[in-house]
């Protein structure tokens, strides 16, 4: 697994697509979106990290892109409190798992593992 | 020696600083300290704290309360020696600081914190064999807030600003992943 994190806007689809070779097929987009709509739905971390392990786990490596989305003020709203901490700690799983980990900022890549 | 971690909220910080800590006791036979500087308000409140402390479980800290007024704590030394001392979390240190006074003035009380935080600050590395100071990446989500705020987000930037120029290393951690902006890596 591959795991691009940074802010909005900072060109972390396009390194996904370059280094999915423009298969879209292999790449996972935006999981912090996934990672609110599930909080919604009443999912809990745990049940969206193994979601996401074993997809990332396929047979053919997959490129996961995220919003760092903990970078600010804390939020006075509880539900949005959640969805950032719980974000930032499932990253934190998924950059343990995955092989490589690139840092975007204005579409520079720092590649911070592997 | 002074090393200030940094990172946005659940980014991993706080287990990086303590594990950081450990492993430059070596031996671990250091007498260490846990400043904690968050004050425990309400259910989740409490429930983050608890959290730190199951982290911390185990790892040898003997926990400090200091909400504010950093200058005056004074910590014990063991057989002469001067203890390893982590301070979590600047951001609630700064906050605690700035608003505790109930001053309208922000201005000046901000003046009067960041005083007060720099001053406790050399008072504490005076004392500490080795301080580690976790504090927080809070400046990156593009929202303009009220002036209240946004004296804090100032307050806390050159805060961060003066630790870095003060600190032997300063590291940032995404992901888990330390990130090595001055020193290091340890």
């Amino acid at each position: 697994m591959i795991l691009i994190v940074g802010g909005a806007y900072q060109g972390k689809g396009e390194l996904a697509l370059k280094l999915a070779g423009g298969d879209r097929e292999r790449i996972v987009f935006n999981v912090h979106e996934r990672i609110q709509a599930g909080l919604r739905a009443g999912k809990t971390r745990e049940e969206m990290e193994a979601e996401l392990l074993l997809e990332a786990s396929s047979k053919e490596e997959k490129i996961l892109t995220a919003d760092e989305v903990g970078c600010g003020i804390v939020p006075v709203d509880a539900g949005l409190r959640e969805y950032r901490e719980v974000t930032g700690r499932i990253l934190c799983v998924l950059a343990k798992e995955a092989r490589e980990v690139y840092r975007m900022t204005a579409g520079l890549p720092i590649q911070i593992k592997g | 020696m002074l090393i200030t971690v940094t990172g946005g909220s659940g980014s991993g910080k706080s287990e990086f600083a303590e594990n950081l800590l450990l492993q430059l006791d070596g031996d671990g036979s250091s007498h260490r300290i846990y400043v904690a500087t968050m004050e425990p308000f309400g259910e989740e409140g409490g429930k983050r704290i608890r959290r730190h402390r199951e982290l911390r479980k185990g790892k040898g800290f003997e926990t400090v309360e200091c909400y504010r007024n950093l200058r005056a704590l004074r910590l014990p030394e063991k057989d002469g020696k001067r203890p390893s001392v982590l301070l979590e979390c600047m951001s609630n240190l700064t906050a605690n600081e700035l608003y505790g006074e109930g001053s309208a003035d922000l201005e000046k009380a901000g003046e009067r914190a960041e005083r007060e935080i720099m001053a406790g600050m050399e008072q504490l590395l005076s004392q500490a064999e080795r301080l580690v100071v976790v504090t927080g990446e809070v400046f990156s989500d593009g929202i303009s807030y009220d002036s209240s705020t946004e004296h804090y987000l100032r307050l806390l930037g050159q805060i961060n600003r003066r630790l870095a120029l003060h600190s032997d290393v300063f590291v940032e951690v995404v992901c888990s992943i330390p990130l090595y902006h001055k020193g290091g890596p340890l």
